[in-house]
């Protein structure tokens, strides 16, 4: 009884652990197959069966990227940072005291969740062409405050939604205290909440810089020379007709990944309640 | 050294591959003055421009921004260091890959900005480009410029670089298809035996379309390269965003078709249209997987690495075909004009000249002097012809000076027959080819004929109704665009096409199979 | 809160604003700009789309509801709302599965849980252009190690899958990296459901000896409704915009058999320029969204109202 008890429990453990790794392969590969791609010879791009394990490694694409001949890299990677940051503090700074409000007062109550909600849905691609209008009018194309406004318009809602949550959670108590103190609610707000609510802050932060870094539609059609960002890079290098920038094409995403892969594992603990958008509270 | 003996150096260095083509021209600038000894090198043709030369230009000191793609920054890379001592400018280049290029132009100009001071383009969208460039000519006379565009090719002054009368482009890239076959395929007499045995035809390099299919179905999964594995018959590029569309178009046109009838009906689903696409048809099996999002590359390799016997491709592969660093079938590329549909005795051959690029000056550019005098420098006719030379630039030759047979048969100096072929076939392919489209819009029509037409080649649509509905979405268009401006731009590339002798002959879909 | 404080005489303002008028100052920013930044938009969007305006050619022409009608009777549109759906309805499916599957098998281990959950969730950490990036080098046919590997598992060489061009297979792979993508995501959510489950509630059951399925299904699965749907509603949202994967995949090929509703507008009026019937299109999206979104709430609503 025991002995077979062992034995059905040590089978179903073998089990779960061999679908893990399969999940565990099939999650790791493509990443792996882009930073290989990135290291591999030109050669090795197009080889048939493909070289899944190359054995010579070389550091020419991203060599290319930066040598300046025909590609440089540079500007591309400023771009992503300056709009992702400008981006992320820009929103961070309006959205803390909306959510501090709409939590604790529940102004708009349902109407304004609706509001947001709809704001968070809203496909991108319905706002491009009027927004690209507008921008022409104010000549607004092709500017940093120009992409950092329009990311605003799916970034406000996320971290609207994402600080409410965390505002909720937040003691009231506390406010109320330092009111009686006779701090004002905005004292109260950036002197007691605000610190003691840093780590969420932190996360909303990062995934506000996340979304700036990964758009793609708007630097496609807002942005301009002066404004291309990485991701921009890696699409007119892999649509390129020419073998010769997978290579290149590869190593753009691997820079790419890069700050979002750091800023992930920095904040892995807050990653659930983060990307649920703090929404298991509805 | 005399100046020949420079040159010989100099292009023996090349052939060894110690040199790259970039280095030769830095090499030859070292030496010399690389366009003198160029010019002195290249006889013939050439020798009317070698006195062309510049009078002290002033000097600029900008960066100039360039819009290109592709391999174009090597065009501009090989005088670069000429122009930064002559003019004091620099260049800068953005590489936008080339089906974004129209969009991401027509957005800043309709914003009246440009980002660049010279931007790469299509000639078929002249009309959507042209208001927004600068009279080139008007320019040329007010600075004292020479294009020399009296050297180019008929469709190149025409078609490609003036619209409304008005010069505003130059040519960078004479785009061609030409038709390129492996000899090992065509020429083993195990192959020739098989074939007569299976077709009762001698096998030769497909001279109609029928026998184009005929050779790719008895090619197919055959091992016509005794390598032990059995390769495809064929390859084309049919990838989205034209590549259907432009692989058609040589088919369509040798069937007798152009795009609309003189009152802008179109034309592209009539007898030559469906002949043409079910041509196209009719080789999908025979292509190798992934042909239905081939791009030009993908195309070229399979061609280059010996899956595929024949493709019908860009000049540029003439070129690197030979390269052995990109081609495995170096020994055994031939060259031939793409097939045609026989005309009594006769085989009419009207080849596509797909895409093809030009260059121009946004006029919102700050330094329209600096660009415009750039061009010039780079439009000199001996500049033409080592552009068309380099095998790095992938540019196309369009200028007469540039089919000095002498010039190109340096370039290979072991296979003079091949150089010859090339040469031969290329102006023949000019004089004969159809250019694309333009009219305003062009851009959306090719989109919707190419959608419909790749719609057919997944098995969605009959050709007759892919066609159709091509046809009719073309009609929407011209209505939304004015059907009296849209007849006003076609009525002036149907006179051209019809003063080179190219006109709709729907008696040639008619004759069977 | 507020009534701690003394109640004091209404003077000035304070007679013509709201009671605690300050509050509303906090989210005035936000809101303006979110305001400004959609309702122009969308104001500019309803003007245009009376017009016939073509950007590059200057065109434009008043042509009334001619676009509406032109909209409703479009093909191409309705095509590409069923696209959305077929990749909506089957990427949902393989996600929750795989993801459920994934969420139970890392809940039922005890050794090495943090690391296998981290080199799981390598792919969130992705961006979606880099998600198509990498998807477009291990599809390609002929050179990808895609093809090679299922065919490995069918015992042969190599399998012959035109995944972009081929019509029938095309939206698999647009399916397949995006479920690549999110799968992650929705095994975490569902991940830290479980983990929130009261043990002491599984441990009462296998005391009246109740077997796995039945833990599962009488304990796990109603505890997990909440995270589901929560993981349901932003996967939805996400696959309905989608765009970025159809731009690098396969920008809509062959033949239109994947153009999803976000990338035909976008190519109607980025790519053609047709702003007026652009924007049109645009604003039938909008109106789709707007009745998800409310769907939605409703239903969150009821959630909310039974627990």
């Amino acid at each position: 009884m025991t002995s077979r008890y062992l034995f059905t429990r040590r089978l179903r453990a073998v089990v779960v652990y061999a679908f893990l790794c399969v999940g565990i392969l099939v999650a790791v590969f493509p990443f792996y197959w882009i930073v290989t791609t990135s290291f591999k010879y030109s050669r090795d791009h197009f080889s048939k069966p493909p070289v899944y394990f190359p054995t010579d490694y070389t550091l020419d694409h991203y060599d290319r990227l930066f040598a300046r001949t025909d590609v440089n890299a540079l500007p591309f990677l400023k771009n992503s940072f300056v709009l992702s940051t400008f981006n992320m503090v820009f929103v961070v700074a309006i959205s803390i005291p909306a959510a501090y409000a709409l939590s604790r007062y529940r102004l708009g109550g349902d109407k304004a969740r609706f509001a947001i909600l709809t704001g968070r849905m809203l496909p991108p691609v319905i706002l491009v062409l009027p927004l690209f209008l507008i921008y022409r009018n104010l000549n607004l194309n092709n500017t940093y405050l120009g992409l950092v406004l329009a990311y605003s318009i799916f970034n406000g809602p996320l971290a609207v939604w994402l600080l409410m949550a965390f505002f909720e959670d937040f003691p009231t108590e506390i406010i109320d205290a330092s009111l009686v103190d006779g701090s004002t609610e905005l004292q109260a707000l950036v002197r007691i909440v605000m610190p003691l609510m840093a780590p969420s802050i932190v996360v909303v932060a990062l995934f506000c810089f996340l979304t700036g870094w990964n758009d793609l539609i708007f630097v496609l059609t807002l942005g301009g020379r002066e404004t291309q960002t990485l991701n921009m890079l890696m699409v007119n290098l892999l649509n390129a007709p020419s073998n010769e920038s997978f290579g290149p094409a590869a190593a753009t995403v691997v820079l790419g990944i890069l700050p979002p892969f750091v800023l992930t594992l920095f904040m892995q603990r807050y990653l659930v309640s983060g990307l649920s958008l703090g929404g298991v509270k509805g | 050294m005399s100046q020949r003996q420079i040159r010989d150096d100099l292009i023996r260095a090349v052939r060894d591959k110690r040199l790259d083509r970039r280095r030769f021209m830095k090499r030859a600038a070292a030496v010399g003055a690389s366009s003198s000894v160029l010019a002195g090198a290249l006889p013939g043709r050439l020798g009317r421009f070698a006195a062309a030369q510049e009078s002290a230009p002033p000097k600029f000191n900008v960066t100039l921004q360039l819009s290109t793609g592709e391999t174009y920054p090597e065009v501009f890379k090989m005088y670069a260091d000429e122009v930064k001592e002559l003019y004091g400018v620099d260049f800068e280049y953005t590489m936008t890959a080339p089906q974004d290029m129209y969009q991401k132009d027509m957005l800043e100009f309709a914003g009246g900005s440009s980002s660049y001071d010279i931007v790469l383009f299509q000639p078929a969208w002249l009309p959507d480009y042209a208001p927004h460039l600068v009279d080139l000519g008007a320019l040329a006379e007010e600075y004292g410029l020479n294009f020399h565009m009296d050297d180019a090719l008929d469709v190149f002054r025409t078609s490609y670089t003036t619209w409304e009368g008005n010069f505003v482009a130059v040519p960078i890239d004479a785009d061609q298809h030409n038709f390129y076959y492996n000899k090992i395929a065509f020429e083993d007499p195990r192959n020739q035996e098989a074939y007569k045995a299976e077709t009762g035809n001698d096998l030769r390099v497909p001279e109609t379309w029928d026998e184009y299919v005929q050779v790719a179905a008895f090619f197919n999964g055959r091992d016509w390269d005794f390598d032990g594995e059995p390769e495809y018959g064929v390859v084309e590029a049919w990838q989205r965003g034209g590549y259907a569309w432009y692989w058609w178009q040589s088919k369509f046109f040798s069937y007798g078709g152009i795009y609309f009838d003189e009152e802008m009906n179109p034309l592209i689903n009539s007898p030559a249209g469906v002949k043409a696409l079910e041509i196209q048809m009719s080789i999908v099996d025979y292509v190798p997987p992934g042909t239905a999002n081939f791009g030009s590359p993908e195309a070229r390799n399979a061609f280059m690495n010996g899956e595929a016997p024949m493709v019908v491709h860009w000049t540029s592969t003439a070129k690197l075909s030979k390269n052995p660093e990109s081609s495995q079938i170096v020994d055994s590329v031939g060259i031939a004009m793409v097939p045609g549909v026989q005309d009594g005795d006769t085989i009419y051959r009207r080849p596509a000249l797909p895409t093809g690029w030009v260059a121009g000056v946004p006029k919102y550019s700050s330094n329209i002097e600096a660009a415009v005098r750039i061009l010039e420098y780079y439009m000199q006719p001996e500049r033409s012809l080592a552009i068309a030379l380099n095998p790095a630039a992938w540019s196309e030759p369009w200028r007469r000076s540039s089919f000095d047979p002498e010039a190109w048969l340096n370039q290979w100096p072991d296979d003079p027959d091949y150089a010859r072929a090339v040469v031969s076939v290329m102006e023949e392919t000019l004089d004969k080819g159809v250019p694309d489209l333009q009219i305003p819009g062009q851009d959306e029509y090719v989109k919707v004929a190419d959608a419909e037409i790749s719609a057919a080649l997944t098995g969605a649509k009959s050709a007759q109704q892919a066609l159709d509905d091509a046809a009719a979405e073309w009609n929407n268009i011209t209505e939304r665009l004015g059907r009296d401006l849209q007849l006003t731009y076609w009525t002036q590339q149907f006179e051209a096409l019809k003063s080179r002798g190219i006109v709709y002959r729907p008696e040639l879909a008619e004759g069977g199979m | 809160m507020a009534q701690l404080t003394v109640p004091r005489e209404k003077t000035g303002w304070q007679r013509v604003l709201p009671r605690h008028w300050t509050r509303y100052l906090y989210p005035a920013p936000l809101m303006i700009i979110l305001a400004a930044l959609i309702i122009f938009p969308i104001a500019y969007a309803i003007r245009y789309s009376f017009y016939d305006y073509y950007l590059t050619r200057g065109i434009m022409r008043f042509i009334g509801l001619k676009n509406y009608a032109d909209a409703f009777r479009d093909e191409v549109f309705r095509q590409a709302a069923w696209v959305n759906i077929r990749i909506i309805v089957v990427s949902l499916i393989a996600e929750f599965t795989l993801g459920l599957l994934l969420a139970l098998a890392c809940y039922s281990i005890k050794r090495g849980r943090a690391v296998i959950v981290a080199l799981l969730t390598v792919p969130i950490m992705i961006s979606t252009s880099a998600t198509g990036m990498a998807f477009r080098m291990i599809m390609l046919p002929e050179y990808g190690p895609l093809n090679y590997i299922i065919g490995k598992l069918l015992g042969r060489d190599w399998v012959a899958i035109d995944w972009f061009g081929d019509r029938n297979w095309a939206i698999w792979s647009l399916v397949i990296a995006s479920v690549w993508h999110a799968m992650p995501f929705v095994m975490l959510i569902l991940l830290a459901g479980l983990v929130a489950i009261n043990q002491e509630l599984y441990e009462a059951a296998k005391i009246d000896g109740a077997g796995s399925w039945r833990l599962f299904r009488d304990i796990s699965l109603p505890l997990l409704k909440g995270p589901l749907f929560v993981a349901f509603l932003l996967r939805l949202i996400e696959l309905i915009k989608m765009f970025d994967l159809v731009y690098l995949l396969t920008q809509g090929g062959p033949a239109r058999v994947t153009e999803t509703m976000s990338f035909y507008v976008y190519y109607v009026g980025l790519r053609f320029f047709r702003v007026g019937y652009g924007v049109t299109l645009s604003l039938f999206l909008l109106v789709l969204t707007f009745a998800l979104a409310f769907a939605l709430m409703q239903i969150t609503r009821r959630r909310e109202a039974v627990a």
